[in-house]
């Protein structure tokens, strides 16, 4: 085979790592960046070095964000009392597409499971229960998926707020085969609507 | 149910060969090594989506081809509705199995769709061997005629797996592992309750199909077989049970209740099989306690389950081989496989017996 200059074999090699990515589409991808005149693959350094420079995460909520505080907890108007309760950012962003919630977002970085070494310290609630008292949350909606993981973290969840803050949690199982991510807008809209006190869940337990 | 016509690729020795089976009897004959017993085992790869011997599925790729990339195997069958099932595991896309080219979500869905039922001279450990050979014994034998006992199971090991790490995290805070258990026991309790209220039924209907057969292979009408359970938990259920256990599996970390610690203690004449018995009982026993095994699955979902045989007859006298043929010879029995290393004292019991066969030699991974 023919060898690649190597300029373009490190390009492909890098390009080879990005997820989805095999190697067939990555030389493709990188033949791309080298033949445009338009340059896009300047485009592409100064995003990439903006991004590297300013992106960060919400030192809040934990979403995605170019200032030390997301747009999201930086507007006023979000400040309802709710706070929604998801996994990941795949998962925030699948609920703000919906444009059915209002409040605010917590997003927790994993779930609780032993088999990954994920406990409660690792997933630092602590910040969680913080920022409900000092935001002043009444209702807390969990938007987690129905897994043993996403159940068993719901459950440590809610025994720690039950009292304190209403526990909320969005209709789970039949709307998204377990991943928030993949449901469309309008039943995850329609699920989070709906959603149910969460005691429902574990029969009293 | 008959197995009609078996095509294996890349399995183990078999590089690719297909094999036209008679729907009675079908004796591979060959020397050690030879891959009789592959054959047998690529049948139970059929039927349980895994190997007899736990071998990973990547180590059952034909050894000239394992390194490569893109190497796999393939297992099919066509029974005798012409229903074809497929087979196949690559190291990339895992392990898929179909129906009439209807692909399953899930391997265990396709659990009971084959029925069978195997000896292979490893089964004495049965008997013999730890607790947890006799829990896979029964267990494979409810969960062939019972879905419910099936999706219990693999649920309760899910979580009880969820469990077991959680009960090694040493560092965690004491309340957060107290809670979390709480929560592993509450989801372990309903299947804990289905497993052990089935495997006590089962044991009650099994008990008579096993006394039966012993008498029947040993000619011996006096002596009492029974499968007891020694069930992990008593009245009391599993939440109270391991409530009152907590503290004991937080201190040595290690799950100490539930189904997952049930025995079945096999008696001979009220003693343990397992120190009171000579060898030629334990095979007995063994070989009552698959054939009770085979007559139960058939009762349930009244169809004929296959039946693998693995050089059982070594080590035994012609008297018990011709008996044994015999009691195979009778109306319960379906197709069954039987591999030796000697052809002409096979084919001489199956002759004996009047069974009608057809004969398969195996060399080096072909048919000859
Ligand atoms: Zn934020």
């Amino acid at each position: 085979m023919n060898r690649l200059p190597k300029s373009l074999e490190q390009l492909t090699a890098v390009l080879g790592k990005l997820p989805g990515i095999g190697k067939k589409s990555a030389l493709r991808l990188a033949m791309y960046l080298a033949d445009r005149s338009d340059d896009v693959a300047a485009e592409m350094i100064q995003s990439l070095e903006s991004m590297r420079q300013q992106l960060t995460l919400c030192k809040h909520c934990r979403n995605y964000s170019d200032q030390p505080v997301c747009d999201i907890c930086a507007d006023k108007r979000r400040e309802n009392g709710t706070l929604c309760i998801v996994e990941s950012i795949k998962d925030l962003i699948a609920i703000e597409d919906t444009g059915q919630f209002m409040g605010r977002y917590h997003v927790l970085g994993g779930l609780i499971s032993p088999i990954d070494g994920i406990g409660p310290e690792e997933l630092n609630f602590s910040d969680l229960f913080a920022r409900i008292e000092s935001e002043n949350i009444q209702e807390v909606i969990m938007a987690i998926s129905a897994t043993i993981e996403g159940d068993t973290t719901m459950y440590y969840l809610s025994s720690h707020l039950d009292g304190k803050v209403r526990v909320s949690s969005i209709a789970r199982g039949v709307s998204f085969g377990g991943e928030l991510d993949y449901a469309d807008e309008f039943t995850l809209g329609r699920a989070i609507q709906s959603r149910q006190p969460v005691d429902k869940f574990f029969n009293g337990q | 149910m008959i197995l009609k016509e078996l095509r294996i690729r890349y399995f183990k020795n078999y590089e690719s060969v297909d094999f036209f089976f008679h729907p009675q009897l079908n004796l591979i004959s060959g020397n050690n090594g030879m891959g009789k017993t592959n054959i047998l085992d690529a049948i139970y790869f059929m039927a349980f989506g895994k190997s007899y011997y736990s071998i990973s599925d990547k180590k059952l790729i034909h050894f000239d081809h394992v390194k490569d990339d893109s190497a796999f195997f393939r297992i099919e069958s066509i029974d005798e509705v012409d229903c074809h099932y497929v087979f196949s595991f690559n190291a990339l896309r895992k392990k898929v199995v179909s129906k009439d080219k209807q692909v399953y979500d899930k391997i265990s869905e396709h659990i009971g769709n084959i029925p069978l039922v195997s000896i292979f001279p490893e089964d004495i450990d049965i008997i013999k061997g730890d607790s947890s050979i006799r829990r896979r014994f029964i267990d494979n034998t409810i969960c062939q005629s019972d879905r419910e006992y099936l999706r219990a199971l693999l649920y309760y090991n899910k979580v009880l797996k969820r469990k077991r790490e959680l009960l090694k995290q040493f560092s965690m805070r004491y309340e957060d592992k107290i809670l979390l258990l709480k929560k592993y026991d509450f989801e372990l309790s309903q299947p804990a309750a289905i497993i052990i209220q089935k495997r006590s039924e089962f044991l009650t209907t099994f008990n008579s199909l096993l006394t039966d057969f012993y008498h029947r292979i040993c000619n011996a009408d006096l002596e009492t077989v029974l499968a007891k359970y020694k069930v992990s938990i008593e009245e009391e259920g599993y939440l109270e049970a391991v409530e009152n256990q907590r503290k004991n599996e937080i201190q040595r970390g290690r799950a100490l209740v539930g189904p997952h610690k049930d025995d079945i203690d096999f008696q001979l004449m009220g003693q343990s099989a397992k120190y009171y018995s000579s060898q030629g009982q334990q095979k007995s026993i063994l070989f009552a306690l698959k054939l009770a095994q085979y007559e139960y699955i058939r009762s349930v979902i009244d169809r004929k389950p296959l039946l693998l045989l693995d050089d059982i007859f070594d080590k035994l006298d012609q008297n018990r081989i011709d008996n044994l043929m015999d009691l195979l010879r009778g109306e319960s029995f379906g197709q069954i496989f039987i591999t030796d290393t000697d052809a002409m004292r096979i084919q001489e019991a199956a002759e004996k017996a009047d069974f009608k066969f057809l004969n398969f030699n195996i060399r080096e991974g072909k048919q000859v």
